[in-house]
């Protein structure tokens, strides 16, 4: 019976003019999207590494140098690009994209793509993920919306329900069957997206195929739960342009309306504090620490102090104390501050990070009444274009400065300069010993955990469109 | 043993009676036609027979087997004709049929298929073209071969010549008489007095979900029910 | 006739209690945006107002400090010195907020309102630009403008898909032909009554934002009103659009998939594809540029004294006579901070050429995406386009610019940098700039009128045809 109705389902839905009409603009699109991303990556990958290779040169071609004049000259990290940026772009216009590291000051990521956007930009662009998440519902909706009332409306649902089909299997039936149809749309793109990577992107065989795999797979989930959802949505509504015009709605109160409400809801739950009040509240605490560059600063008199008792030098016999010192104090003190400046941007940067995180949690749970939140979020999450990858690739990057700003405070204290000796330089072959900033590779088990709400949700989802066909075929009336 | 079986049958609708204590009884190789207004309660009996809506009270049966809304051990035994035939107009006479069939458990070959179309009048020459194209009449042909197809003992019709042509009315006709010859019993709503005279071997006329009158077509004329007709109306 | 259709499609609707709902659930969302654009409002101005209290209270400040200063020793203090007032005066520059940016927030929950004025920062690192959140930036916002480009088109499309549709196909049209004198009358006066229900939301949350923007400073009715008829003109395209649709008489299936397309058509699939074109052809800021800029600041600081010195001079020929007098440490400042100031200034006019050039790009496609015009113009009238924040972030570098010449010009040339020189520091005004938006209204206006001959073309035929 079920290869009867898949069989009957596939030739009526191939048959539909609108669809033979609207597939070939989706594979278009399909083409479209898949080159405008490798358009895109390369661009993106060039100037990454172009830029990421300069600025590496530029460390290594110094030349002798003050170490702490170097640590203002500072290292840049970019926005990193992999491949499955290809497939899933998600927030990465809308995070900042360089971020200069430097002595003193942990900054903040600047220069947002979308910050040089116009107010168009916000229409938003295509993605092979944004015509998963939005554009296939769509089609599902167009092959779906009149599945099971058009047979209500012409009767054939008596006449199939007189032939003794079961509610079940006629349920069951269109949903697997509309389901293979959008699978295999969604497969087309998959494997029209692949091969124009493989064809025009040199090296890309170094895509990591699990996590599309993984990827493609909750997508296909996400159909199946939306296939599903269709269908009942078109058993429970008699007529078939009513069932159209709530399905429509349904699309565009999930996909457009609702992530904007949830994500306001958010700012408004957990209010970002204003940056005015961070920087005096970091400003107060920072003033308690040791000023690195101010020797008069009583704090860093008192490391001072403890430097030459440590040393075991007589202050009183030694006139010059700071000639005779085997270490270069001012390279101490500025080490001293960074360890406390460090503690203090921990404490304030966890805040407004945690904020960023209490903001998007509203996001995340609201994907248990939209799957297009869940699958949005697990999509970002596993193509690492989502917040925790972008938070992760600012605290690789913290890391990468502390290393690097203590490397040249050590370097300035025990390299062999005298205290007051800011005229020291070292030698320029010493750039070549400290290491270049590795980005960061997230696994794909960690990005998967960081979206294990939205994970959930799916599963709930699965769960709730069973619960719905079984309670739909018990209730369902063929009149 | 009749095929067809109604007792005490009722129906009601938020507290409305669509049926009050129908009893009927059809047996094989009947012709049932069933007269009556609308809302008088002919699809309701339809309806109840097919399982599609649960009784009030009292029981239909056919074949002696309880009709049940969730129990489909009654089904392989009926055929149905709705009112519109529809079936899917991207599918060609012989896909629907042979959709409808499979459903019904029947695994027909391209020829034996054919020959069922063929039998409910439908040319060979629209075998292969699609639903969307043909007429009222043509779609009604697929639906007699849908039903002629499953090869159930019965066959319920919910006016089925309701907007056919005379000539598409008289070949409908000469097939029902022709499955009754062969053994299959007919329930057949309708509105059509002559036609009902004509292919019906009883007649019921229902008023307000009763059954006031049940009648056999060899004692009265067209006129004569027609009269009788109005008169109980 | 008309007074009869509107009493009695009033009556039909009045008893929908579907469309009771909808129009509750789409003023409520209505508000809801308002409420929205007005949170990101306050939040900017809170960030704009403790930025200028702080400016102002250490100006203040430092110009008591001048009071107290002696200057007639030839030693200069050190609030003299260029960095140092710099330094304490923590100058920032603010840009206009409009109230109207609560209706349309367009880009300014991106671009930062404040900017640091110090002489010797730059454009792109900013310490007053608020915490965003990148995932809500992605979201998007829900204000008044997206209510209206968005969610009015599509309850005027749910409550008018099948005005003539549903009369065909429940077999009212032939008597309605036979009763009316024009069918088309009828049909295009129960169209104009149910896109009158439409507004009624859009009505409500109009009278609303008047009340809470008429109270706030800076607030011009005549932008007000322009605003509101850039909505209104927008509700009248899709007016149009349904009557154009109606008068091809299809049936309401048919009319539902064609008034969706076409919503999805110029709000979502050609916006997405001109974004994707756009990214594609001007992509965003040139990062090797960003850190040549890193590159070009160090070296300039560290270039000679006599290199610096002759750069100087060049421009400064009259600071020879006393050139061994000179603080050699404020002309190496001076030269490397001019060098910096116009490479920044150079870099940044780079950037905005590239914006300056996708703008121009997307106003050519106005005449397929015309609603971007309409975006365009309430983002235009609110002070949050793109063009409007390119012009502060110039008119930023200029001002720093100008305290940069006159601070060391004043420090150089003189002996002293007195209370006068400090009262005359260079000020910053905003830029009047002339709200203009009519050309990113011309491709919708002409559809408008477009679609108009052509339904009214369409439905003659028809009764000639039917004659």
């Amino acid at each position: 019976m079920m290869k009867s109705i898949f069989k009957q389902t596939f030739t009526n839905a191939f048959r539909q003019k609108h669809l033979q009409v609207l597939a070939p603009i989706l594979i278009l699109l399909y083409l479209i999207v898949a080159f405008n991303s490798v358009v895109a990556y390369k661009t993106k990958m060039q100037s990454f590494e172009k830029a990421k290779n300069s600025v590496r040169e530029a460390w290594l071609n110094q030349g002798p140098q003050n170490p702490h004049n170097s640590a203002h000259y500072g290292h840049y990290i970019f926005q990193p690009v992999n491949e499955m940026h290809l497939l899933d772009n998600g927030i990465r216009s809308f995070a900042g994209s360089i971020l200069r590291l430097e002595a003193h000051a942990q900054n903040e990521i600047t220069f947002s793509p979308a910050a040089d956007k116009t107010e168009l930009s916000r229409f938003g662009d295509m993605s092979f993920a944004w015509m998963l998440q939005v554009l296939i519902p769509l089609f599902i909706i167009l092959l779906c919306f009149n599945s099971i009332c058009s047979d209500r409306e012409n009767q054939n649902l008596k006449l199939l329900s007189a032939q003794g089909i079961s509610l079940s299997n006629y349920i069951w039936g269109k949903i697997f069957s509309l389901f293979t149809i959008i699978l295999c749309l969604a497969v087309v793109g998959l494997v029209i997206q692949l091969l124009v990577y493989l064809v025009f992107i040199k090296g890309i065989g170094s895509f990591d195929l699990t996590r599309i795999v993984i990827w493609f797979l909750s997508y296909v989930v996400y159909f199946f739960i939306l296939t599903g959802l269709s269908v009942l949505t078109s058993a429970w509504i008699k007529k078939s342009n009513t069932s159209l015009v709530i399905q429509l709605s349904c699309w565009i109160t999930l996909m457009i309306v609702m992530p904007k409400i949830t994500a306001s809801a958010g700012v408004s739950i957990y209010p970002m504090e204003h940056k005015s009040v961070f920087n005096k509240a970091l400003r107060e605490d920072r003033e308690k620490g040791i000023d690195g560059h101010n020797p008069e600063d009583e704090r860093a008199k008192k490391f001072m102090d403890s430097i030459i008792a440590y040393y075991k030098i007589d202050t009183n016999k030694v006139k010059d104390v700071y000639a005779v010192l085997p270490v270069n104090v001012d390279g101490l003190v500025m080490q001293a501050d960074e360890d406390y400046a460090n503690l203090v941007y921990d404490k304030h940067f966890k805040r407004v990070h945690e904020t960023i995180i209490k903001q998007n949690s509203i996001s995340k749970y609201a994907s248990f009444v939209n799957p297009f939140l869940a699958i949005r979020n697990i999509s970002m999450g596993i193509s690492q274009s989502d917040f925790s990858s972008h938070l992760e690739l600012l605290f690789e990057a913290e890391q990468y400065r502390r290393y690097l700003i203590k490397n040249l405070n050590d370097k300035m204290a025990y390299g062999g300069s005298k205290t007051g000796d800011w005229e020291w330089k070292v030698d320029a072959k010493y750039w070549e010993t400290v290491k270049d900033f590795s980005y960061p590779s997230i696994p794909l088990m960690k990005n998967l955990k960081s979206n294990s709400i939205e994970l959930s949700a799916m599963f709930f989802w699965i769960i709730l469109l069973i619960i719905s066909v079984t309670l739909t075929t018990n209730k369902l009336t063929v009149l | 043993m009749p095929v067809l079986q109604a007792i005490q049958l009722s129906k009601q609708y938020n507290g409305t009676a669509a049926l009050s204590n129908l009893n009927l009884s059809i047996e094989k190789g009947e012709i049932f036609c069933l007269l009556g207004q609308n809302g008088a309660g002919k699809t309701t009996t339809i309806n109840l027979f097919l399982g599609f809506t649960e009784a009030t009270s009292g029981k239909a049966t056919i074949n002696n087997i309880e009709v049940k809304t969730n129990d489909s051990s009654t089904k392989k035994y009926v055929a149905y004709i709705p009112e519109v035939v529809q079936l899917y107009g991207n599918l060609t006479a012989i896909e629907n049929l042979d959709f409808f069939s499979a459903i019904a458990g029947f695994k027909y070959s391209k020829e034996k298929l054919a020959e069922n179309l063929t039998k409910a009048g439908l040319q060979s020459e629209a075998h292969h073209k699609r639903l969307s194209i043909f007429s009222k009449g043509m779609r009604q042909k697929v639906g007699i071969a849908i039903a002629l197809a499953k090869n159930a003992d019965l066959i319920l019709m919910d006016e089925p010549t309701s907007g056919l042509d005379p000539k598409a009315t008289s070949e409908f006709t000469s097939i029902c008489k022709n499955l009754a010859a062969e053994g299959k019993t007919i329930l057949m709503a309708t509105h059509d007095i002559f036609n009902a005279v004509n292919v019906g071997t009883k007649i019921g006329i229902m008023k307000q979900g009763e059954l006031v009158h049940t009648l056999n077509t060899n004692e009265i004329t067209a006129t004569a029910l027609q009269q009788l007709y109005l008169e109980t109306i | 006739m008309l007074k009869t259709i509107y009493f009695y499609e009033w009556k039909q609707m009045i008893r929908s209690k579907g469309l009771i709902i909808a129009l509750l659930v789409f003023t409520g969302i209505g508000i809801f945006c308002l409420e929205q654009g007005n949170t990101i409002y306050k939040y900017q101005i809170t960030s704009l107002d403790s930025a200028i209290i702080k400016k102002n209270r250490n100006y203040h400040s430092l110009k008591a400090t001048f009071d107290t200063l002696d200057q007639s020793n030839t030693k200069k203090s050190s609030i003299e010195e260029p960095f140092f007032l710099e330094w304490k005066l923590q100058d920032v520059v603010v840009n206009k907020i409009s109230p109207l940016c609560i209706l349309s927030i367009g880009q300014s929950d991106i671009y930062t309102p404040v900017i640091s004025g110090h002489f010797y920062t730059n454009i792109f690192k900013n310490n007053y630009t608020e915490f965003k959140n990148p995932e809500q930036l992605f979201a998007g916002n829900l204000d008044l403008a997206f209510f209206i480009v968005y969610l009015f088109p599509l309850l005027l499309l749910a409550i008018t898909y099948n005005v003539q549709s549903s009369d065909k196909e429940k077999g009212i049209t032939p008597l309605l032909n036979i009763q009316a004198n024009s069918l088309k009358k009828v049909l295009w006066y129960r169209i104009l009554v149910r896109w009158l229900i439409s507004l009624i939301p859009i009505l409500i949350t109009g009278i609303i934002s008047l009340f809470l923007l008429s109270s706030l400073n800076g607030f011009s009715i005549k932008d007000f009103l322009q605003w509101w008829f850039i909505a209104f003109l927008y509700t009248i395209f899709w007016l149009i659009i349904v009557l154009f649709i109606q008068g091809l008489q299809f049936n309401s299936l048919i009319n539902a998939i064609s008034l969706a397309g076409l919503w999805i058509l110029w709000l979502v699939a050609i916006p997405g594809l001109l974004n994707t074109w756009f990214n594609y052809q001007y992509p965003a800021v040139n990062t090797t540029e960003i850190t040549a800029f890193r590159d070009f600041t160090s070296k300039a600081w560290e270039k000679s004294k006599e290199e610096h010195s002759k750069y100087l001079f060049a421009i400064y020929p009259e600071l020879l006579k006393d050139s061994s007098k000179l603080d050699t440490n404020n002309i190496k400042s001076y030269s490397s901070l001019i060098q910096i100031i116009n490479k920044e200034k150079e870099l940044q006019n780079t950037i905005a050429n590239n914006s300056k050039s996708q703008m121009i790009s997307e106003e050519k496609c106005f005449w397929i995406n015309p609603i971007g015009g309409v975006m365009r113009s309430f983002t235009t009238i609110s002070n949050t386009s793109l063009e409007q924040q390119l012009q502060f972030e110039l008119s930023t570098i200029n001002y720093r610019q100008n305290k940069l010449k006159y601070i060391f010009e004043n420090n150089l040339l003189k002996p002293h940098f007195t209370k006068s020189d400090f009262a005359n520091l260079p000020k910053y005004n905003i830029a009047k700039t002339e709200i203009r938006f009519a050309k990113y209204l011309i491709p919708i206006f002409f559809i408008i009128v477009l679609l108009t001959v052509l339904t009214f073309l369409n439905l003659k035929s028809r009764k000639n045809k039917k004659e």
